[in-house]
């Protein structure tokens, strides 16, 4: 039995997943403060209407937006020390350069330049200074608990990077926490630079949310392997999620879409994903979320990433609703607070659920006491819908119609039809979307190696790599009939002889059905 | 007349798509937009008002753009410049870029604004090109030196030869030590010369080409539509990219892009190969473009696109704009010649 999390910021949503991933139970309940209540809730919520043996459950997977979260609203973080390895070059463009203020403030400690780096093909810019990152050291101890490294072509070649960790927890301990660069981004310096801060600046997010998910599992005495969801649909274990928060911070739009597939059993169609305080919009390609174009801006900082496409709204169940002369949507909304709050259950704030209610598209709480006059009701709720309509037209890749996949608690509030839809289908359950998502995400294997290969191999060297990371992926658990090769990346290392390649491989599969003891 | 930021920018995503899918990433442009030529502003001039015995030297950054996504690249070329001034005992009053691109005519009026040079509004290529040796100068048998490379700290060297390829390969050795990454200075020529070579209005082109798209984004209309009108291109193919393939031998990558048609070219295929520039483009099969005609990228949905970073399922617009006259002339239309053949083209 497989049981898939998803803290959203409003719901946690727990789900069971049987042989052949059928869904055996759900359970929904409000997000907690502390976080590891709302998941214990869902967890025995979900595990009482299953009706299923808690020992039963072979893997517990955890999508959550806490990290994102984390950055979007500045709270929580870590303050970082950012090291950039490469002085003398580099330095007309100081790190962090272009990050808002507010998230510079709550996140930088202080940044320095160390002498060393290497070019293009391998040679240093200057040797490692080990002497002037000892000094560095020596002045961050006791001040900062996280400290993040990029140095200049480490993804070409990494020595350097090792050696300043080497040194860095020599000096500092082992409480520290550094991250280095290599293992968390490709070539553009500016952009690896910005995603190696973001995950040193969650590693105390991280390990409260990972220590809450171990801790509700251990009440419910499950025995299971757990897992968090990463941005590229695939599982991590959990001290792979202690080191790279960052690479989660994806995960909720991934599995949502993901979810939205498995529900509505379509490979392609845009997917709504409609929570309480945000809608977002996404496209699903041939199975998979499709990959964004641009940059991916995380909180305002650049990185080079390859996330999810997915248009995010203000627009929620809990936005509120306002007539200062023309109707106005959010962007604030009431959150997790709707139920207190909103007028049909006997708050006071004219909210989207409301609007939904009026127009009797949904049966809750109490309709008499939305009181504004019928067209107000009729603009507010055209303007809903123009809203999520041009983001639809904004995500979806070719012209003429397309399906349109509703989830998220919010799916309810919406009409049936959009103008660029060519159907528009709720499944049932999609208000667990999320939690289905990352219940059926894809177990993968990694392998990160430096090969050399002449004109005629490198195919077949490529096979040998590729058939390495799918064995790695089958070990961590994944079903060979269905394993497959997720990403190839090849970065030439011409300071080597021959010809040289850094070859990173992805392969993935699901998780082996024989496996989950269901 | 003066250009500002908002034109920077424009010029930036025109000359990039202009740039043949290379001549530098947008990225790269981005480098110097945002860290040189930001609050400044840069005189330009057109080729007919330049005074036929002034001095215009042009500069460029030259190198990998993969080395410059890791070393961003901000004022080397204003280095470069002034390594040759002091060289020639003078300082060249006008500035020209070396090609058509979007980093390439940015660090251009990079230089022009930190120098008060003014900067000509046309480039010796029209286009981007990979060699030295490609430009419609070379054509013309201009001399290549003296000139200079630099990097952003002054470390400089000075090449004098009478001969191109002893200055050429002193300039690509050099760059070697650079890292791939390091601007330039060269030809250093008289108004006259320039006018009777250079490809006019290509600044201006630029910015009408990133006006139209920025434009066009702003309304909700078609960027692809608005930038053909704006350059003057026909499309070869609509569709997403299923593999590059590429290799790299010192700053110059070999790529093969492989794109499957979508929504009108649904069933169609075409391959593009390149040397940082698009050479070639077939469309199932059959040869649809080669330069000296500008194989040109467009990304329907985000920043321009070159081959720098293009990857697998990228959506893109591959479109040909054909060779402006100046490279009609017998010297000019056969520089492409060696690059073409050890593409496998072989009807030249």
């Amino acid at each position: 039995m497989i049981l898939g999390v998803d803290v959203g910021g409003t719901n946690t949503d727990a789900v069971i997943l049987g042989e052949d991933l059928r869904l055996v139970a759900k359970a929904k309940t409000p997000t907690t403060e502390d976080v590891s209540s709302g998941i214990a809730q869902a967890m025995t919520m979900a595990l009482s209407a299953s009706e299923v043996e808690p020992s039963r459950v072979r893997y517990c997977m955890l999508g959550t937006t806490q990290c994102v979260n984390a950055i979007l609203e500045r709270r929580g973080l870590d303050r970082v020390a950012v090291i950039r390895i490469g002085k003398p070059a580099s330095q007309s463009i100081p790190p962090l350069f272009d990050w808002p203020d507010d998230l510079r403030e709550a996140v930088e400690f202080d940044s320095f330049f160390i002498e060393g780096g290497n070019e293009f093909d391998g040679r240093s810019i200057s040797e490692l200074n080990r002497g002037e990152l000892a000094a560095v050291a020596e002045r961050l101890v006791g001040r900062v608990d996280s400290i993040a490294v990029t140095s200049i072509f480490s993804p070409v070649r990494i020595d350097q990077e090792l050696e300043a960790r080497e040194i860095l927890r020599r000096i500092l301990g082992k409480s520290v926490a550094v991250t280095v660069s290599h293992e968390i981004a490709t070539i553009g310096l500016l952009e690896r630079e910005n995603a190696t801060t973001l995950n040193a600046a969650l590693r105390s997010v991280s390990t409260r949310g990972v220590k809450a998910f171990q801790a509700s599992v251990r009440k419910l005495g499950l025995n299971a392997s757990l897992y968090l969801g990463q941005n590229d649909g695939t599982l991590m274990n959990v001290r792979s999620a202690l080191r790279f928060p960052i690479l989660t911070v994806a995960s909720g739009p991934t599995n949502s879409i993901r979810g939205a597939a498995y529900l509505g059993g379509l490979t392609n169609a845009v997917v709504v994903d409609v929570g309480g305080t945000s809608t977002d919009i996404g496209m699903l390609k041939d199975g998979f979320p499709l990959e964004s174009a641009r940059p991916v801006v995380i909180g305002g900082v650049r990185t080079n990433f390859r996330m999810p496409d997915v248009l995010s709204l203000a627009l929620g169940g809990g936005s509120v609703v306002r007539d200062d002369g023309h109707v106005t949507i959010g962007p604030d909304s009431v959150g997790y607070r709707l139920q207190e709050e909103s007028r049909v259950f006997g708050g006071d704030t004219l909210t989207v659920t409301d609007i939904a209610v009026a127009q009797g598209r949904c049966n809750l709480g109490d309709r008499s006491r939305v009181t504004e006059p019928d067209n107000l009701v009729e603009d507010a709720d055209r303007l809903i819908h123009d809203i999520v309509e041009s983001g639809i037209d904004k995500v979806r890749i070719s012209p003429g119609e397309v399906p349109v996949v509703l989830v998220g608690g919010g799916g309810v509030l919406l009409k049936d039809s959009f103008a660029s839809a060519s159907k528009v289908i709720r499944p049932e359950h999609a208000d667990v979307a999320n939690a289905i998502g990352v219940a059926i995400a894809e177990v993968g294997g990694d392998l990160d190696t430096i090969l050399t290969y002449d004109a005629d191999s490198r195919a077949a060297s490529l096979e040998i790599a590729v058939n390495k990371a799918k064995q790695k992926a089958i070990a961590a658990g994944a079903d060979p009939q269905t394993t497959r090769v997720a990403y190839v990346e090849e970065i030439p290392v011409t300071y080597l002889p021959g010809k040289a390649v850094r070859v990173r491989v992805k392969a993935c599969g699901s998780l082996n059905a024989a496996d989950t003891g269901g | 007349m003066r250009l500002n930021y908002a034109d920077f920018l424009d010029i930036a995503v025109g000359g990039t798509v202009l740039g043949t899918g290379g001549g530098g990433s947008f990225v790269t442009a981005g480098h110097v937009l945002d860290h040189v030529l930001k609050g400044r502003t840069a005189r330009v001039v057109s080729i007919k008002d330049l005074d036929p015995d002034a001095e215009v030297v042009a500069v460029a950054g030259m190198g990998s753009p993969e080395a410059m996504l890791e070393k961003p690249f901000t004022t080397e070329a204003v280095a470069a410049y002034d390594a040759l001034a002091r060289d020639l005992g003078r300082r060249p009053k006008y500035v020209i870029a070396l090609e058509t691109s979007g980093f390439n005519f940015l660090t251009a009026l990079s230089v022009a604004a930190l120098r008060s040079a003014a900067i000509v509004d046309a480039d010796p290529a029209g286009r981007a090109i990979p060699k030295l040796d490609q430009t419609l100068y070379h054509a013309h048998g201009y001399r290549l030196a003296p000139m200079a490379l630099a990097d952003a700290r002054g470390k400089n060297i000075v090449i004098r030869s009478a001969d191109f390829d002893l200055a050429e390969s002193a300039a690509i050795a050099a760059l070697g030590r650079f890292g791939w990454s390091a601007g330039v200075a060269c030809y250093p020529l008289s108004g006259a010369r320039v006018r009777r070579a250079a490809v006019p209005g290509t600044l201006t082109l630029a910015r009408k080409v990133g006006t139209a798209i920025r434009n066009a984004g702003r309304s909700g209309a078609d960027v692809v539509s608005a930038a053909l009108a704006a350059a003057g291109g026909e499309v070869i193919i609509r569709g997403t990219v299923t593999a590059f393939e590429s290799e790299s031998v010192g700053s110059y990558k070999f790529g093969t892009l492989s794109i499957e048609g979508n929504g009108p070219d649904a069933g169609s295929t075409a391959v593009v190969k390149s040397m940082n520039e698009n050479m070639i483009a077939w469309k199932n099969g059959n040869v649809a473009a080669v330069a000296p005609d500008r194989i040109c990228f467009m990304a329907p949905k985000g920043p321009p696109i070159t081959n720098a970073e293009i990857k697998e399922s990228d959506e893109i617009v591959v479109f040909v704009i054909a060779a402006q006259r100046q490279w009609r002339r017998k010297a000019a239309s056969g520089l492409f010649a060696p690059v073409l053949r050890a593409m496998g083209f072989q009807n030249l």
